[in-house]
């Protein structure tokens, strides 16, 4: 084990013991910490694709958050849910697997929409296109309610994962003293992260993954040795995006409610904070990163509000404080955790 | 009847037969006001090596792109292998033997040398994402036999300890050795080299001379731009002189360097040096 590696799981577990500590590690504590895990899990799962997107093909996507938009209106409006002012009731069209497969199509599909004019614009260019891209979905999802229930949103979707809940993770809950179902959506969460970490990792062995590592680098030279870079880097953006629409599609069971509102562009940025935390490029970074990230927004916030009471003051401190943490962590250990220098930095 | 189509088809058959391997016909290109490269008609012999060289701001870059196809010409044609080229991409080119290298070395900083190597070597169709998914055997196996390649060029310009090393790890001169054998791992027909002897030590210069001159007696084709007179008159089967983006001369080496205008225009302070 690398002293890097060791040094990523001390700070794993820090975090672990920082949500179980401030919660007196009784009885409670478990249930502090499962939302934590649920909230890094499903934002993990957006940052492994922004990092294949971003840390491995150097596609600078400032509009990630569409993705998840995507993925998470077509998951909930194919389940049996409400939406709307009048809480209109609608029928299911398909069971959540398939609902999940077609949300996260459809997010890779949102990828070569807007790729295809985009993707030979210099990376910059890609990062303006997307944000007003994700901008223009959240404002449409808001003035269509006829599809998608307009500020009232979408609701009542989460039986469908419910119902799937195996029969161990209600004993499983009780022997924990935390809800099954909040328990059951962590373990979703997971066992996507642990997936798509997987399903990214062995790509980027292939060469396909080592011909988006060297477009990163550079592409005339690519170009000069006779491949062109521009179906990779839409593969790329698509794929990162399928991966974004899985995440949406989880974040929605996460807030039991889908609403324009959900969708800003912090999104995005909180998944860039939680990639660049964990290392940019690297394999494990996006889970590790989640779970620094959320401990630190919430744990930091608890801490704020014990000096400066509860209030908006409170709450905006502790993004200050994140922040601070991000630039001294660019300036001093630009790799994150567990990324590598030579990722991330030009100069030797 | 035969016997009179016979000679017809033979007299097409040269005819449409080029005698180099790559033709350049009323090639221009302008920026804005300024015209960098007029060439009238060149011809690269199909064999040997042919250096384009001039003064500094001949054009002798902006004709490498023009060949490679980075840049789109104003005006004319190139012809390579006997089909015009001119609207094709520079992958497109690349991929049918035209690879080039740069005049500031364009290794990949952040891939091992090996790495560098097979990102040269890999057909397009092994670099697909379907291919990747769904045939890793054929991948594997193709990764498996483009390494042994590698190492055998790394092996023959004596880089072969390095293969480990990052591309940003690489001096100078090493990073020339990987840039040129990377575009060896290509197969290409025809290898362009821009200013392959520049900035390198003496040692490895001596080296990429030997290496070049290899390649080209094992069948390769080599055009390549040199600023350095002596070190040029040492390579060149062929030399094709640019001076303010015109073909001053071409031809033999010393029927060149004799040719009075090109001593003028551009031998004349390199001459005494």
């Amino acid at each position: 084990m690398t002293r890097q590696r060791i040094v990523a799981l001390l700070v794993l577990v820090a975090c672990l013991l920082w949500i179980l500590g401030s919660n007196g590690f009784g009885v409670g504590a478990a249930a502090a910490l499962l939302p934590v895990l649920t909230t890094a899990g499903v934002y993990a799962v957006g940052g492994v694709g922004l990092n294949l997107q971003y840390g491995h093909g150097g596609l600078l996507n400032f509009g990630f958050v569409a993705f998840m938009t995507v993925g998470a209106y077509v998951m909930v409006l194919l389940l049996p849910h409400r939406s709307g002012p009048g809480a209109t009731v609608a029928e299911g069209v398909v069971p959540l697997p398939v609902a999940l497969v077609l949300a996260t199509l459809a997010a890779a599909f949102l990828g070569l929409l807007c790729g295809i004019p985009a993707i030979r614009l210099r990376s910059d260019y890609l990062a303006i296109v997307m944000i007003a891209v994700a901008e223009i979905l959240r404002i449409l999802a808001r003035d269509i309610p006829s599809v998608t229930g307009g500020v009232h949103g979408v609701l009542n979707y989460s039986d469908s994962l419910q119902d799937l809940r195996p029969e161990f993770v209600d004993g499983l809950a009780d022997a924990l003293n935390v809800q099954a179902f909040q328990l059951w959506l962590c373990v979703v969460a997971w066992a996507s992260l642990v997936a798509v970490t997987l399903l990214v990792k062995g790509l980027m062995q292939t060469p396909w993954g080592l011909m988006l590592k060297a477009v990163r680098d550079d592409e005339l030279a690519v170009r000069s040795l006779g491949k062109s870079p521009t179906v990779l880097k839409l593969q790329a953006l698509a794929l990162g995006g399928a991966i974004g629409g899985l995440a949406g599609g989880l974040l929605a069971f996460q807030l039991s409610q889908v609403n324009p509102d959900v969708f800003i562009p912090q999104i995005t940025f909180f998944i860039f904070a939680i990639v660049t935390l964990g290392g940019t490029g690297s394999t494990w970074g996006p889970a590790l990163g989640a779970v620094v990230f959320w401990t630190l927004l919430t744990e930091s916030g608890a801490l704020v509000s014990q000096v400066l009471g509860s209030g908006t003051a409170a709450s905006a401190t502790r993004y200050v404080i994140v922040g601070v943490l991000l630039v001294l962590l660019i300036n001093f250990r630009p790799q994150g955790l567990l990324g590598r220098r030579r990722d991330v930095v030009l100069e030797f | 009847m035969s016997s009179s189509s016979e000679p017809a088809t033979t007299v097409t058959a040269v005819a449409e037969r080029p005698r180099g391997i790559l033709q350049l016909d009323t090639l221009s290109k302008s920026f804005g006001g300024l015209t960098a490269v007029d060439i009238e008609h060149v011809e690269v012999p199909d064999s040997g090596v042919t250096a384009l060289i001039g003064p500094n701001g001949a054009g002798k870059t902006t004709a490498f792109d023009l060949i490679s196809g980075f840049v789109a010409p104003s005006t004319g044609n190139v012809t390579f292998a006997g089909q015009v080229v001119t609207h094709w991409s520079p992958e497109r080119r690349a991929r049918h033997g035209l690879v080039r290298t740069f005049q500031l070395t364009r290794v990949f900083d952040r891939l091992t040398v090996m790495e560098n190597m097979l990102i040269g070597a890999m057909p397009s169709t092994h670099m697909r994402l379907t291919d990747s998914i769904l045939r890793p055997a054929m991948t594997r196996r193709a990764v498996r036999q483009n390494r042994d390649k590698a190492m055998e060029l790394l092996r023959s310009v004596r880089i072969d300890h390095m293969a480990d090393a990052l591309g940003r790890e690489l001096s100078g001169g090493q990073k020339k050795l990987v840039e040129y054998s990377r575009a060896l791992m290509c197969d290409p027909t025809l290898l362009l080299l821009d200013e392959p002897l520049a900035g390198v030590t003496p040692p490895v210069r001596e080296e990429m001379v030997e290496h070049i001159r290899a390649f080209v007696d094992e069948g390769g084709v080599i055009v390549l731009v040199e600023h350095d007179l002596p070190r040029v008159m040492r390579v060149a089967d062929h030399v094709v002189v640019l001076d303010r983006g015109r073909v001053l001369a071409q031809g033999r080496p010393d029927v060149v360097t004799s040719d009075e205008r090109v001593l003028q225009a551009y031998l004349g302070s390199a001459h005494h040096e």
